[in-house]
Parts: structure tokens; C-alpha cells; sequence
């Protein structure tokens, strides 16, 4: 193995060293921790020990050379037999592979220039103010923005006829702003989120611990108050037989390809879904747009909490990629490696809770979206079955698979019809 | 003392001296961050100080006192993962070389203003005695430190209430380049020990026995509630202040004539005056520090890397995020 | 039971040196005497001379002898004389102490207070007058708390004391005897990173802590009929409530922040600073400080009141910010 003998950083301020003199030769069999050059830099002349045994096969600074910390000075062979000696290369630096100087105490680099001392330059005096320009402060600025207002009607009363919050207010209360005319359904419509209800003040005992909300928990909470706020959802619940999933399971295992459930439902949505195109939905405002594209956000649980990747044109992959896509999901949460387009943009969830995911739930919708499907636990169960016009009892994996709809937008026939038909496709059996 | 004890005692200084110039070397070689401070020529002191002790006596070691933490119980391998800034050393990553102390072995970690122990040691052994503990808290620190009021208003604390702590100068001549004539005007550090009302004691620190001697005299003196003892053992560093330090401030002859009073081989003459087969014992011990400081090196230099965030954690005993407030 | 603010603070230490036998005042002159300001009346006959302990005059020892017995495990008060006089132990406060836990990855914990009487506006002089909560508050590793009241001054103290970090605990000595106040007769905890809504209000919020959180209720009082103010004791000041700061901002749009402390390097900077960054488009206003003029306080009564805030220059500064 090849070892790099380096300039080392002796004094925390001292960013670079003198080769003084080599007492080794190229070629020359060493010893660890023998001697192999001398050195000398602002604090102190030392001589550097081999960090290995081995062959010194090439020499790469010169006596009298001075070279930043961590530069490589020389390299050994650690196993003499392996070793040729080199032609001798200068010392380079490399910025692109050996990163910028700036990390003050270890990296390698050359000694950081002072900065620059500059003038000033001669501003232009700044042009008198004109009379007629509307002062506002930030928060007005925001206000004019999201009412489309037209600052110069608001006549203001602050200091030197700033228009303050309260003029804006009092503007607005008293009916004169012309309403936000606009036949387009604007995606700002909707109603401030509700603010998460204050929890009561609760008395402390010594050993309680307080776990303040992180970012992404506030968000979660945020979003699952405002959800049941905005939407009666609608809960409905089909048991599934999956005995043929399970067949599809495991033929493709005997094939060398792991599924898991999950695509399964997920193929057999996005297949009812282009079938019932209310449920593949959002709501903007008073409108509900029927969305062309068929994305499916499925909720991954990550040790930072809940994430919804999409799964973009589910209708159009095959359950292998779904299959593939979701594998690389969960991959790529655990990592952190999932990026925020990754995040946006379904139009229709899925939530599978996992082995321990219970009978069923009730899941809550994702806003602005109108439906979502969560899967039960798969269990054996004894069914009653009818064959050839006999009843007969055996046993099944059997899935309860749960629907929130928003009954806002969704009538009980389009919720229904859109779980029923989820149901037939995976009990047909067909995911080719 | 048995030869076994003897032997004991050998294997110590052999092996702080091993880290000592391991350490060293591991520094010139690049491997090391920051200060590295040798207390190579002292290891009298702390091995005569340490020895002795109990495992819950506590004991407030100085910048240059990796021997005492050895010696006091901290696993040589931590302590060169601590040295190295790894996540399995003490402060796991979070401040270098002997910063980080080992708590659960009574070893506390020192700020870098030389002295401020003290009046932690005073604290500390104040508790012993208000709680009738018959133990001990020992407190090193150099003679350029006993120039600082801490020292001063920890000795006098000491002296009030009769506290189970003995103060320790190692007077290695030089603090930093600051010989003893411009440090204090005083012959000794230890003559200022009557001015708090305790005893002050000067020994030679390269003698291991007369330390030993010393150290078990002030030791038991606090250790049977009657009061604080200021030892000061005159030493010698051979290395500079730190490993980026010519020490030219000083003569060569004065390296030579001190190196001529090695800690370790006075130790050496004596094993040989009581007759025990040095050769084999000097091999023995060669084998066994040498093997214990390689697996030392070979742990820290496996140990992990702290990441970025890990300097968020240990601030406080339930993490506040300040950005996420 | 109606209570000082100086009684609130004695009870505080005497309850929390009855239920927990760990616990010890250290300070000068806190024994025989009972503090120079009587806050220790009675508790070295009541807790014995071993707990509640006549320091030396040396501040750097005190603070790190509370080191020393914060590692094994007891958690002691030290008293500061004058809070003027932390800066002779500031080595060991943050050096020493704050560092503790984190140069020891996490092996220990460092429960020790440090209180004092600070403040000015009682004639102190230089070094009788003083409130360097600020420099404290740039420390990691520490928190600072800085009560108003005397329900806050016993219930923050004994959470200090039950608190596993190192606290900085700052009295206002103009408060000492001049509050007096019902308080619970059963015991409390005040938790320490909590701010105080004190009023509600709509027009502008004012923000402050310690002796100026009283000139701030009177003028909100005052001018009710001219504006309507929302008034915030932060009583803890390293950590900073940030969530009840930012939602008053929120919902009045303008923020005077007033301290006794000097304006430059003070608390109020970063709360100015945390509010311009995070709640920029809810201003309707510039954030406001009123602090203490940039000079050290003074002895004569004409320049001490010249440079403390005081009522007027609250209420001026109010009636500036509501007109913008």
C-alpha cells in the first residue's frame, strides 16, 4: 500500500513548513517512525518520523521548498515488494481535489492572502424624495398585495402620511376596495390556515419532559387540524380478499423480484382512479379541478416524521416500477435524499401503516387533494366462499382497506363505487 | 515496598513515558490536531501521586498530566481517542488533548486557564468534608499558574475550613518560555503555604520514592481531616511548552544536566540495587506498554469522527434549539 | 400571603434547602449577618453553617467551588454580593462552568445559580448600579432569568435551583422592598425559557424584563384611552420565548423593546434583530429600544435619571411608535 508521508501542522497558527533537509534517499528501505527529513516552520524546526515502515519510493518537495500543512512531502510503500520507485513528480495544488483554503485548522492549503483594503467609492447623493410617493410599511405592502390594492386611495395617517395597517384595515371594513375581480380560480382563495389550537397550560411534575414541536411536526399538525376543519370526510371500509395478490407475491418471489403489498393497492387506485375521475381531485377555492394527471402521494414514515413522496403517472407503470419506484423512496428518505419536487404536486394519497397498521383506520384527507386509501393488516381469516353454486369455508388473506372521502365534493355513490371497484381489481387479480 | 509494587510502579512510568513520546511523534507525523503538551521528564509526579489513591479520591490534572489520568484508572485507549477528537473519547470530539476528563474514574477535565481547578477542587473536597467522606481531591497545576488569583483564593478557602485537598505545583521552571525569577519573588511556591495557614512542602520530583514519600504523608493529612498540604515537586520537561515550541529559551547543558536525572532511570538504578533481573523486567515492560499504547493508537484511530451536528449536543441537560425557537 | 420581592427570594432559598439537603448557599456575608441585603435572613440558624456558608471575598472561588459540588451532585446557590462583582468570577462562569457538561461530552451536569441584586435607579453609583445580564446571555451553556415580580422571583428561583444547567439569576434590587405582593401560600414553579403576557393589547407590543416590566404595566395603564398595548416580560432571557414574542408581533405589528441595560450589545438587539428576520412582513413600524444611554450610570441623582429609562421616556417612546 501506498502511504503519503505529510507536512504536519505544529502550532495551530502555522499554515505551512521549510523542507530543510531529506535524510532518506527514493529507494531506501525505512523503518516506522524513523527519521526521514527535517523541517522548519515559524514555531519550531522538527524532525519528521515515517508514519510507516516500508520503501520510500518517491521524494516530492525539494530542500528548501515551502509547502502548506498537509501537503504531501513524500510517499511510502508499505510492502517493499510491491515497490518501484517513481519519477518524481512536482507538488501541485489543486484546488478541485483538495477544496478551497478557508478551513482554517486542518486542510491543506496555501497561506490565506489578507484582504484586500479598498476605498469607498463617491456615492451619488441620493435624489430628493418626490412628493406624492406612498410610505408603507412592510406589513401594508403585504396587505395591498394579497387584496389588490390600490395604495394611493388609502389615505394614511402615520407619521408624514404613512399608510399604516390600520388605515388598510379600516379601508377594507369599509367596503370601498373593489373586490378581487378575476375569473380564474385563484389558489390563494382559500381560507388562512386555522392556527393550531393553544393547548391548555398544563402543571408540570418533576420528571415530565416537555418535547417542543420540530419543524416538520408543526407542519404535520398543522396540516391534519386544517384538514378536518376544511373537509367532512367520509369513511368507508371494503374487506379484500388477497389471496391472488399473494399468488402474484409469490410467483414473481420464485422469479427473484420482492413485492410487498403496497403496489398492489397502489396499481389497482391508480387504475380506479382513472376510472372515477372526481376522486382525482383537488379543491381550489369554491372549485374542485378534476385533475388530468394521476399522481399518488403514499406516505412514508421516516425517522423525521412523516413524508409523502409522489408517485408521478402511477397509471402508467407497470407494478414492477411502482414496485421499484417505492423501493427507492424508502431508500432515499432514510438518507434524506428526497427532494422537495419530489414532495408536491398528488393528487391522490395512499397510506399503508405497515405490519403493525391494525384492523383499520381512519385515515385524514390530504388538503387540497379529495380522497385517500389506507391499507389495513393483511390476516388470515376463514371466509365463506361459493363454488360452483356450494358454500364453502376457507381460509384467506383478508385486508380491510379503508376511504376518507370529502363529502364536500365526493357523493356517496362516486366514494363508494371508486373503493369497490379498488377492491374487484385486486381480488381479480389481473396486474399485467 | 514489594517487588511487585516496585515493578508496578516501573510499568507505570514506562508506559506514560510510551504515550508521552508515541504522542509525540503521532503529532509529527500529522495525525494529531491541536496543542500537544508533553510531560515527558515529569512522570514522577503523577505516577507518585496517583498510585496511591483510591478509586473515588478525585483528582484535577493540568494541561501536561496525561500520566495522571492513566494512572488514576482512564482506559488508555479513550484517552488516545480523546487525544485524537474521536466521538469515543471523553469530550467525544468537543475540545482536545486532556480537556475532556474522565469523571466516572474522579479525573475532571481543566479549562486552558492554567489554575482554575483549584478553586474546583476546593468546592469539591469542601463537599467531602461537610459530608464526612474520608476522601481526597488532589490538585495539580505549574508554577506559572500560582501567579493567578484563583490559586491564591483557592488556598485560602482551603485553609479556612481545614479541606481535605492537597495542592500539587509541578515546577518545571519554565511556564511557557517565563523562567521562576520573573514568576515570582519567593524561593519556593510551596514557602507561601504559611500564608494560608497549611503546609507547604518541596520535593524533588524526578525522585519517585521521595515523591511517594511526600504524596502518602499529605494524602493521609487530608484523608484524616487534618487539612490541606502544598507540595511543590521540582521537575523538568524535556520537550518544549508544546511539540511547536523550540524551547531555545533555555541551554542545552540545563536539557542535559536534567535529562542526567531521568524520573525513569533513577527508578531503574534502583530496581537494580535490590537485585531484580532488570534486563528481563526492562524487555517485559518494553513488550507490554509498547503493545498497550499500539492497540490505544489502533482504537482511536478507528473510532468514529464526530459529524457537524453532533457539536449541537451536551449543552445543556435538555437540547435547546435556539434556531427552531 | 403578601410578600416583598426580597421575601419571595429567602422563601425560595428556604424551601429548596428543606426539601433537598444537596442544596447550599455559598456567598459573602449570607451567614451570621443573613446577606448584605437580608435575602439569607435566618436560613444559616435554620440550615446550619456547613449549608449555608460565609464565603471569603473571592468571586472566581466562589463560582468554582460551585463546580466542584455541582460534580458531585449537590446543587449550590452562590450569591454574588453585588452583581457588579460577577465580572471577578466571570473566568469560572464561562470558562469553567458553562463549558462543563460540554467539555465532558455530556458525563455531567452543572446545577448551580448564581444570583445578585443588580440594577440601578437606587443611587448605587458605579458599581451598585450595574445589569450585565447581556454578556451572559452570548454564552452557550448558560441561562439567564431575570424576575419581575414576586411571584416570578420565588417561583423562578426554585426552578433555577431544580435546574440540571447553570443559571444566572438576576434580582433588581429596586424591587427588593418596593414590591409587595400576594402570592400562593402552597408551593409553585415558575418554568424557567417561559415569558409573561402581562397585558393584552392590539396596537403595539412592549417588550421588557426586570424593574422597567412596572414603568412599562403604568404607562399601558395611562395611555389606555390613546393606544391599546400588549406588554411582554420575557423573565427568562438566554433561553428567549421566541414563540410568544413572535405572536404578539404578529398580531400588533410594532415592538418597543425596553431594557435598564445599556442599548449597545443588549438583549434588545437580538430580540430587534430575531423580529426584523422572522417577522418582516407583519412590521408596521420600525422595532424600537429603549435602553440605557451608552455611558456607565452614574451617582448624582439628575445624571442617573438622565441615563436609566424611566416613565416619560416610556411613554414617549410609546406614543413615537404608535404614531408611525
Amino acid at each position: 500500500m501506498l502511504i503519503d508521508v505529510v507536512m504536519p501542522q505544529l502550532g495551530e497558527s502555522v499554515v505551512e513548513g521549510v523542507v530543510v533537509k531529506w535524510l532518506v534517499e527514493v529507494g531506501q528501505l525505512v523503518a516506522k517512525d524513523q527519521p526521514l527529513l527535517e523541517i522548519s516552520t515559524d514555531k519550531v524546526d522538527a524532525e519528521i518520523p515515517s508514519p510507516s515502515g516500508g520503501r520510500v519510493t518517491q521524494i516530492l518537495v525539494k530542500p528548501g521548498e515551502t509547502v502548506p500543512i498537509q501537503a504531501v512531502l513524500a510517499k511510502i510503500e508499505t510492502d517493499p515488494a510491491a515497490s518501484r520507485p517513481a519519477a518524481e513528480a512536482a507538488p501541485k495544488w489543486d484546488e478541485e481535489t483538495e477544496g478551497f483554503p478557508g478551513h482554517m485548522a486542518r486542510t491543506s492549503g496555501p497561506p490565506i492572502p489578507a484582504p484586500p483594503r479598498v476605498e469607498p467609492s463617491i456615492l451619488a447623493p441620493p435624489p430628493p424624495p418626490t412628493t406624492g410617493r406612498i410610505r408603507i410599511t412592510p406589513v401594508v405592502a403585504r396587505m395591498a398585495a394579497e387584496h389588490g390594492l390600490d395604495l394611493s386611495k388609502i389615505p394614511g395617517t402615520g407619521i408624514d402620511g404613512r399608510v399604516t395597517r390600520k388605515d388598510v384595515e379600516g379601508y377594507l371594513d369599509s367596503g370601498q376596495a373593489a373586490p378581487a375581480v378575476s375569473g380564474e380560480v385563484r389558489p390563494d382563495a382559500t381560507p388562512a390556515p386555522p392556527k393550531v389550537a393553544r393547548a391548555p397550560k398544563i402543571a408540570l411534575a418533576e420528571g415530565d419532559q416537555v418535547v417542543p414541536w420540530t419543524p416538520i411536526r408543526k407542519k404535520i399538525a398543522e396540516h391534519m387540524v386544517r384538514s378536518k376543519q376544511t373537509s367532512p370526510h367520509v369513511h368507508i371500509f371494503a374487506e379484500v380478499d388477497m389471496h391472488k395478490v399473494a399468488g402474484v407475491r409469490a410467483k414473481s418471489k420464485k422469479e427473484g423480484v420482492n413485492l410487498t403489498y403496497l403496489p398492489f393497492v397502489i396499481y389497482a387506485a391508480a387504475k380506479a382512479l382513472r376510472e372515477t375521475p372526481n376522486m382525482n381531485a383537488t379543491v381550489s377555492g369554491e372549485s374542485t379541478v378534476l385533475k388530468k394527471d394521476i399522481h399518488i402521494a403514499v406516505a412514508v414514515d421516516t425517522e423525521k416524521g412523516l413524508l409523502v413522496p409522489v408517485l408521478r403517472h402511477a397509471d402508467r407503470m407497470s407494478l414492477k416500477e411502482i414496485s421499484a419506484a417505492m423501493d427507492d423512496f424508502g431508500a432515499r428518505a432514510k438518507s434524506g435524499k428526497i427532494s422537495p419536487d419530489e414532495l408536491s404536486g398528488g393528487t391522490f394519497s395512499i397510506t399503508n401503516p405497515g405490519i403493525k397498521g391494525n384492523l383499520f383506520g381512519t385515515p385524514i384527507i390530504n388538503q387540497p387533494q379529495v380522497g385517500i386509501l389506507r391499507l389495513g393488516q393483511i390476516v388470515k381469516r376463514p371466509v365463506v366462499i361459493e363454488a360452483d353454486g356450494e358454500d364453502s369455508i376457507v381460509i384467506r388473506p383478508m385486508m380491510y382497506l379503508g376511504c376518507a372521502y370529502d363529502h364536500r365534493v365526493i357523493d356517496g355513490v362516486a366514494g363508494n363505487g371508486f373503493l369497490y371497484r379498488v377492491r374487484e381489481i385486486l381480488e381479480a387479480g389481473d396486474f399485467s | 515496598m514489594t517487588e511487585q509494587k516496585d515493578r508496578e510502579l516501573y510499568r507505570w512510568l514506562r508506559l506514560i513515558r510510551e504515550f508521552e513520546d508515541r504522542t509525540s511523534v503521532l503529532d509529527k507525523q500529522g495525525k494529531l490536531m491541536g496543542g500537544v503538551y508533553s510531560g515527558k521528564g515529569q512522570e514522577a509526579v503523577t505516577v507518585g501521586f496517583c498510585h496511591d489513591l483510591r478509586w473515588d479520591d478525585w483528582i484535577f490534572p493540568l494541561h501536561r498530566d496525561l500520566g495522571a489520568f492513566l494512572v488514576k484508572g482512564a482506559d488508555p485507549k479513550r484517552l488516545m481517542a480523546q487525544i485524537f477528537g474521536k466521538r469515543d473519547g471523553f469530550a467525544k470530539g468537543k475540545d482536545s488533548y486532556l480537556h475532556g476528563g474522565d469523571l466516572a474514574n474522579g479525573i475532571f477535565g481543566a479549562t486552558s486557564c492554567l489554575g482554575a481547578t483549584l478553586p474546583v477542587a476546593a468546592g469539591m473536597a469542601y463537599k467531602f468534608k461537610i459530608r464526612k467522606e474520608d476522601r481526597v481531591a488532589i490538585a495539580f497545576f505549574g508554577e506559572g499558574a500560582s501567579s493567578r488569583g484563583d490559586v491564591h483564593e483557592a488556598m485560602n478557602f482551603a485553609g479556612v475550613h481545614r479541606l481535605p485537598v492537597v495542592f500539587v505545583c509541578e515546577n518545571n521552571f519554565y511556564a511557557y518560555s517565563t523562567p521562576n525569577e520573573l514568576q515570582f519573588g519567593v524561593d519556593n511556591v510551596a514557602d507561601r503555604a504559611v500564608g494560608y495557614g497549611f503546609k507547604g512542602e518541596v520535593v524533588n520530583g524526578n525522585d519517585l520514592h521521595a515523591v511517594m514519600k511526600t504524596a502518602g504523608k499529605a494524602i493521609d493529612r487530608a484523608r484524616k481531616g487534618d487539612g490541606p498540604t502544598l507540595v511543590e515537586c521540582k521537575t523538568y520537561r524535556y520537550h518544549g511548552h508544546s511539540e511547536h515550541d523550540r524551547a531555545d529559551y533555555r541551554s542545552e547543558e540545563e536539557v542535559i544536566t536534567w535529562e542526567s536525572r531521568d524520573p525513569i532511570s533513577l527508578w531503574e538504578i534502583y530496581l537494580e540495587k535490590r537485585k531484580y533481573d532488570i534486563a528481563a523486567i526492562r524487555k517485559e515492560t518494553t513488550e507490554e506498554v509498547t503493545r498497550i499504547v499500539e492497540e490505544a493508537v489502533a482504537f482511536a484511530d478507528g473510532s468514529p469522527a464526530p459529524e457537524g451536528h453532533e457539536a449541537m449536543e451536551d449543552l445543556y441537560a435538555m437540547p435547546i434549539d435556539m434556531e427552531a425557537l | 400571603m403578601l410578600v416583598t420581592y426580597i421575601e419571595a427570594i429567602r422563601q425560595a432559598m428556604d424551601e429548596e434547602l428543606a426539601r433537598d439537603r444537596n442544596v447550599l448557599l455559598m456567598g459573602e456575608d449570607v451567614g451570621v449577618l443573613g446577606g448584605a441585603f437580608k435575602a439569607s435572613t435566618g436560613l444559616q440558624e435554620k440550615h446550619g453553617t456547613d449549608r449555608v456558608v460565609d464565603m471569603p471575598i473571592s468571586e472566581s472561588l466562589i463560582v468554582g467551588a460551585g463546580v466542584g459540588l455541582a460534580v458531585q451532585g449537590m446543587r449550590p446557590i452562590l450569591e454574588m454580593q453585588f452583581i457588579d462583582f460577577i465580572s471577578c468570577g466571570f473566568d469560572q462562569i464561562v470558562n469553567s462552568a458553562a463549558t462543563l457538561r460540554y467539555r465532558h461530552g455530556g458525563q455531567t451536569a452543572c446545577p448551580i445559580v448564581i444570583r445578585g441584586p443588580s440594577g440601578g435607579g437606587v443611587h448605587g453609583g458605579l458599581y451598585h448600579s450595574q445589569n450585565p445580564e447581556a454578556w451572559f446571555c452570548h454564552v452557550p451553556g448558560l441561562k439567564v432569568v431575570a424576575p419581575a415580580t414576586a411571584y416570578d422571583a420565588k417561583g423562578l428561583l426554585k426552578s433555577a435551583i431544580r435546574d440540571d444547567d447553570p443559571v444566572i439569576y438576576f434580582e433588581h434590587k429596586f424591587l427588593y422592598r418596593r414590591i409587595k405582593e400576594e402570592i400562593p401560600a402552597e408551593e409553585y414553579l415558575v418554568p424557567i425559557g417561559k415569558a409573561a403576557l402581562r397585558k393584552e393589547g392590539r396596537d403595539l407590543t412592549v417588550i421588557t424584563y426586570g424593574a422597567p416590566v412596572h414603568a412599562v404595566m403604568k404607562a399601558a395603564r395611562d395611555m389606555a384611552t390613546e393606544v391599546d398595548i400588549e406588554v411582554i416580560d420575557l423573565r427568562t432571557l438566554l433561553p428567549i420565548d421566541w414563540a410568544t414574542v413572535k405572536g404578539s408581533v404578529r398580531k400588533t405589528g410594532k415592538v418597543l423593546i425596553v431594557h435598564e441595560a445599556r442599548l449597545t450589545g443588549g438583549i434588545g438587539g437580538e430580540v430587534a434583530a430575531r423580529i426584523a428576520q422572522d417577522c418582516f412582513e407583519e412590521l408596521d413600524g420600525p422595532v424600537m429600544r429603549l435602553a440605557a444611554r451608552d455611558v456607565h450610570t452614574p451617582f448624582a441623582p439628575a445624571m442617573e435619571a438622565y441615563v436609566l429609562p424611566n416613565q416619560e421616556k416610556i411613554t414617549e417612546a410609546i406614543r413615537k411608535l404608535a404614531a408611525y
